[in-house]
């Protein structure tokens, strides 16, 4: 499809470390996730309609619709929280397995933050963001603990880290949230509506994070409501609707010149909702 | 024989009884929490085999009085040539019994984790054991100790049905205490106090834990 397309301008809109990586790295090797064919259905109602997704390294892909469109449900597939029905996902050129050991070590490489963080309640900052490295890749507490101080450092939190997340706001626990997904060093980070269940004024916090990851060249993919942020942070804008991928291309290409009616009426109904 | 008399002399048979008491109770609930676990983790399985025997063990030992099933290990099971002392007998039919309905407990406090606890052990790259272990267990045993002292507590009086095994726990000394004194009143008012000396203890050590656990989160 027009992923090509797609992946190469992406790569030439953002940064120039990103570009180069792109570039350099082996065509086929650079795609990240790849998905086929997704259908998915819950008994007799069908909430994904035959995707096909393609997201590069180095990749910004925003999933934007309206609620119901099966966008959170294409992202849970892409990590095996779901299976589809039919078609298949690929992490780095190989399908996710169905067997549960080896699905869990593909996981590793998939980094995901939830619309409601999901954090650890009885660990602390610090512990959330060490479990998985000492307990899963089998890191030693000291590399781990100093890695766990570098992210909360970059998501400025290191005054936090020996705080429970009862202990701090909304905000902070999704911060907190991407750091912990941060420190498996996924090949791709998959956020799903990562400021939905956030006060409006601790949204600018989490977003600020999201678009320095960008800019730092960590391929992800974002579900999201927040079309200027989309707009700002994307490589590629895909729009679902019903289950089915309306229409995507560069951000730019997608809010001001909008192929199909569908996305039209979308965009103008999210337009006169924020005014 | 007055009361003091009593007393006196039948004190530390009495403190003999609640101390196999305490001791059968506390093995029988050992394996109970062990056999608990296990079917509780079988219980919510996706295997469809370990669920059916997960739920036969509930439901047989959860519909049948313990007095049956002690009786089936302490009869039963000499006639089929498995030979074992009063005490391993006792054990192992408290526990068996506590056992299905510490699964209940176990489960439903596995289940009353937000499943999103799961979700993001998994996302983490965790497998099913090891994020029940690190993620689940510790949130679910704050809110399982209550219910797991009721059923300490309930387990403890049951245990008196145990005395028919032979088994000289507290009451079993009370029956022959009984029987030599001719003091049935004496007795078992005496056996039932120290019942509830042992049930309070428990109630008292385990809100302290309780009020501890709460300061600590």
């Amino acid at each position: 499809m027009l992923d090509r397309d797609g992946g190469a301008l992406g790569g030439g809109i953002r940064a120039g470390g990103t570009a180069a990586r792109v570039a350099t790295a082996d065509p086929v090797d650079a795609i990240v996730l790849r998905a086929r064919g997704i259908q998915k259905s819950f008994g007799s109602n069908e909430v994904l309609k035959g995707i096909d997704v393609e997201v590069r390294q180095g990749e910004v892909v925003a999933i934007i619709g309206p609620s119901g469109s099966g966008k959170s449900t294409l992202l849970r597939c892409f990590n095996g929280l779901e299976t589809p029905t039919s078609g298949t996902v690929e992490v780095l050129g190989e399908p996710l397995s169905r067997r549960k050991r080896e699905l869990a070590k593909q996981r590793e490489r998939l980094g995901m933050v939830f619309q409601r963080f999901n954090l650890f309640p009885h660990l602390t900052a610090l512990e959330n963001i060490i479990e998985a490295p000492v307990h899963v890749k089998g890191m030693d507490k000291a590399s781990a603990t100093a890695l766990a101080r570098e992210l909360l450092a970059k998501i400025g939190l290191s005054d936090k880290a020996d705080a429970y997340p009862s202990k701090l706001s909304g905000g902070q626990q999704q911060r907190v949230a991407i750091a912990r997904a941060l420190a498996m060093q996924p090949a791709v980070l998959l956020l799903d509506e990562p400021t939905s269940a956030l006060d409006p004024e601790l949204v600018g916090e989490v977003l600020q994070v999201i678009q320095q990851l960008a800019q730092e060249g960590m391929t992800m993919v974002l579900v999201t409501h927040e079309m200027a942020f989309a707009r700002r942070v994307a490589d590629r804008v895909i729009f679902m609707a019903d289950g089915r991928i309306v229409e995507e291309g560069p951000p730019e290409q997608f809010f001001e010149r909008p192929q199909s009616d569908r996305t039209r009426q979308f965009l103008r109904d999210v337009t006169q909702r924020e005014a | 024989m007055d009361l003091a008399t009593f007393v006196v002399r039948y004190l530390p048979f009495f403190a003999k009884g609640a101390l196999i008491t305490v001791e059968v109770t506390l093995c029988g609930l050992l394996l109970g929490l062990v056999l608990g676990v296990i079917a509780a983790l079988m219980n919510i399985s996706t295997i469809g085999v370990l669920r059916a025997i997960g739920r036969l063990y509930t439901w047989a030992i959860r519909g049948t009085p313990l007095l049956v099933q002690i009786f089936i290990i302490y009869a039963g099971l000499p006639q089929v040539g498995v030979q074992l002392t009063a005490f391993v007998s006792g054990v192992i039919a408290l526990g068996i019994n506590s056992g299905a309905y510490i699964a209940e407990i176990v489960r439903a406090g596995i289940l009353s984790i937000d499943p999103g606890q799961m979700e993001a052990a998994e996302s983490l790259g965790m497998t099913y054991g090891l994020a029940m272990r690190r993620i689940i267990f510790p949130q679910a045993y704050r809110r399982l100790l209550p219910p797991i002292v009721n059923e300490f507590v309930a387990l403890l009086k049951d245990s008196s049905l145990v005395s028919v095994m032979a088994l000289t726990e507290l009451m079993r000394v009370g029956q022959q205490v009984s029987s030599s004194t001719l003091m049935p009143m004496q007795t078992y008012v005496m056996v039932a106090l120290f019942y509830l000396l042992m049930t309070t203890v428990i109630v008292f050590i385990s809100s302290r834990i309780e009020r501890r656990l709460e300061a600590r989160s």
